[in-house]
């Protein structure tokens, strides 16, 4: 009952036009509650956590289900698996311990697409079938192929999809060959909507949704490590509520804005701690709240879509997907990236998984496809 | 004829008298307090629609885009109500509306309207039955005569339709009874955009149709939940190409067709395929006319 009055609240708000401005936002952003240095120190600590058990085990349990089915019978109509996960997700798709264990025991060779970066359009075919093609008809010893980064073999580009063509006839043709696919949930829906890749793949796995008792025990060394105070966050619940631990009321309420999603949840995680000048050694949360939209335009919108749908995207592949010129994208590039909807890394600009769930309602709402599901 | 002078005057005394008591009868006091709040009612009216023009369709441009159409369908009953409110109140304000005035009023109104206002009183109705029967709402796109574009505004006496070349035209509501009215999205975001292709009779159709999906597939605007066809036609001078799809908003119909073109150019540029010459084309006067683009 609270779950869908949460549900209807927020697609009712979602249409309207509330949102912050771009200045307060940006105003934001400058001021981190807590030091530059002490909330980088966390981030690193958390990306060096190792993945959630229930996301682990789950892809493995998936995974080992689908190879089993395929080493069984081996055929085109069983040989891949796709891993959807968020487009904020900075990380390539996964393979877990366990599941690389499992295929070695099989000793079923493994053969990774290891690219550093986005190929030139024109080039992503001619480079996929030189590191996995060969003559596809003629294979007849197993093997597993992965392809950690969907992403990376199109662009939304006239000469974009040709990778994308040669691999729906590669997923055909190739019943020795079991593909494992790692794709952003947005860009997948694309591909399918446009070359339907997913009649091609044969299974689809999404990262699991993590419950707020999952994301105390996967962040429980971080908190340790700098003892955060969770009491302020149960300020605003009701005199009911505030009998229970704190700390598993802040993470029963990250856990549902971010809707099971660690990316969001880890954003709006880092975007609750502050400290107060009085006292700068204890680092307290906040009741997790997603932040207001900065009012973006139609324009803005084509912009971020494109972003989500390709994970990142340097200026100039982004200006291409766009069909646009350079200077049409910087300028509205610039302004987002400074009211903090994207931001940059070592693969270009993405999408900041802190708006991600609103942004993905607001896309919706806007007639763009954003809705893929494995069911 | 002297006998009779004194009857026909009184006769004419009398009408006149009455005339003047019915006149009195349908008439409330004039007085300057009165002319005075009509004033007030007027100016009120015309500020609240004002007011009410700008809010809905602010709030229309704010809201999600599956929402902006239902939001405008407000502007037109919003309108309509303030309208009829001023009339009814201006009417009490200096009209005994008893029964039988209300009856000698509206007969009177109705003689002068059908006379003197007959076009404004038949675009009234006319606008009063759109509401209804909605051959157009307020961001539709439509062709009515010669004027294609964006309904933007409904009054009382006709639409705004704003042109593609951001012209604005008036059109009055009795364009309804007698006028085809193409409507291209009925109220749905969507609407369908045509793009045409003119390329040379010896072009690799499948090749040239390949390139158009793939065009509309990678543009931005492009909707791609409805369906996108590419028909073909062969013509005298060369092959007639159609691209049919839907933009994510009808708004961007004319940035989405160019978009199509500029990037279906560039694709036949690059695979080398040509365009129809049309110098090759030989004059022939019983060409018939379905066969120009």
């Amino acid at each position: 009952m609270q779950s869908w009055f949460f549900f209807v609240r927020d697609a009712l708000w979602s249409r309207l036009p509330w949102s912050g401005s771009a200045e307060e936002m940006e105003q934001e952003l400058q001021s981190p509650k807590v030091g530059r240095a002490l909330l980088q120190d966390i981030q690193r600590q958390i990306a060096q956590q190792p993945i959630p058990q229930e996301e682990d085990t789950h892809l493995y349990t998936s995974l080992q289900q689908h190879l089993t089915e395929w080493l069984l019978n081996p055929t085109a109509l069983n040989n891949s698996c796709v891993i959807l996960h968020p487009p904020t997700v900075q990380a390539p798709a996964f393979i877990p311990d366990a599941a690389q264990q499992w295929i070695a025991q099989k000793q079923l060779p493994v053969k990774i697409l290891e690219w550093s970066d986005r190929p030139d359009p024109d080039s992503i075919q001619p480079k996929l079938q030189h590191q996995l093609g060969g003559d596809l008809a003629v294979l007849q010893d197993p093997e597993v192929v992965i392809i950690p980064r969907l992403e990376w073999c199109f662009l939304r580009h006239v000469d974009g999809l040709w990778g994308i063509d040669w691999l729906c006839k590669a997923l055909a043709e190739t019943a020795h060959r079991f593909w494992i696919l790692g794709a952003g949930e947005i860009g997948w829906g694309y591909l399918a909507q446009i070359s339907q890749l997913d009649n091609y793949c044969s299974a689809s796995v999404e990262t699991a949704t993590l419950s707020g008792a999952a994301l105390q025990n996967w962040l429980a060394p971080v908190i340790q490590a700098h003892d955060v105070d969770f009491s302020d966050s149960a300020l605003d619940l009701p005199q009911a509520e505030k009998d229970r631990d704190p700390g598993v009321q802040y993470f029963e309420s990250l856990a549902r804005i971010a809707s099971g999603d660690r990316q969001v949840a880890v954003a709006l995680f880092l975007n609750s701690l502050y400290q107060t000048p009085e006292d700068q050694d204890t680092i307290q949360a906040q009741h997790p709240t997603l932040p207001p939209l900065p009012p973006c335009d139609g324009e803005d919108l084509y912009l971020i879509y494109s972003l989500l749908l390709h994970g990142s995207l340097r200026v100039h592949p982004l200006a291409e997907s766009l069909g646009v010129s350079l200077t049409e994208v910087q300028p509205r590039l610039q302004a987002l990236h400074r009211c903090g909807i994207v931001h940059r890394d070592s693969q270009g600009y993405r999408v900041n998984a802190l708006h991600y769930p609103r942004l993905k309602q607001t896309l919706a709402n806007n007639n763009f496809v954003v809705d893929y599901s494995c069911d | 004829m002297n006998m009779w002078a004194p009857l026909l005057a009184q006769s004419s005394g009398q009408a006149a008298e009455k005339t003047a008591d019915q006149a009195k009868q349908i008439l409330a006091e004039l007085t300057t307090w009165k002319f005075f709040q009509a004033v007030i009612l007027i100016v009120a009216a015309f500020l609240i629609i004002k007011a009410v023009d700008k809010c809905v369709l602010w709030l229309s441009e704010k809201v999600a885009r599956d929402w902006r159409l239902r939001v405008m369908q407000f502007l037109p009953f919003l309108r309509t109500s303030v309208l009829a409110f001023t009339v009814v109140s201006l009417m009490n304000l200096f009209l005994n509306l008893s029964r039988e005035n209300i009856l000698a009023v509206t007969g009177t109104v109705a003689v002068a309207l059908g006379f003197a206002f007959k076009d404004y009183a038949s675009s009234i109705i006319a606008g009063l039955v759109g509401l209804f029967e909605a051959p157009y709402r307020v961001g539709d796109r439509v062709q009515i005569g010669d004027y294609y574009g964006e309904v933007t505004s409904f009054g009382l006496r006709g639409i705004r339709l704003r042109t593609p070349s951001d012209t604005y035209v008036t059109i009055p509501h009795n364009q309804i009874w007698n006028q085809a009215i193409a409507n291209a999205n009925m109220g749905q975001l969507e609407a369908q955009v045509v793009t045409r292709f003119y390329l040379d009779h010896h072009v690799d159709v499948q090749q040239v149709k390949d390139i158009l999906y793939r065009v509309a597939y990678t543009s931005r605007y492009t909707h791609l939940k409805l369906p996108i066809m590419v028909v073909m036609e062969e013509k005298s001078w060369g092959s007639y190409f159609k691209l049919k799809c839907y933009p994510i908003d009808a708004r961007d119909e004319f940035n989405f067709q160019t978009d199509l073109t500029l990037r279906a150019k560039a694709a036949f540029v690059k695979a080398h395929i040509p365009y129809p010459r049309l110098l090759d084309v030989k004059f022939d006067p019983q060409r018939s006319p379905t066969d120009s683009p």
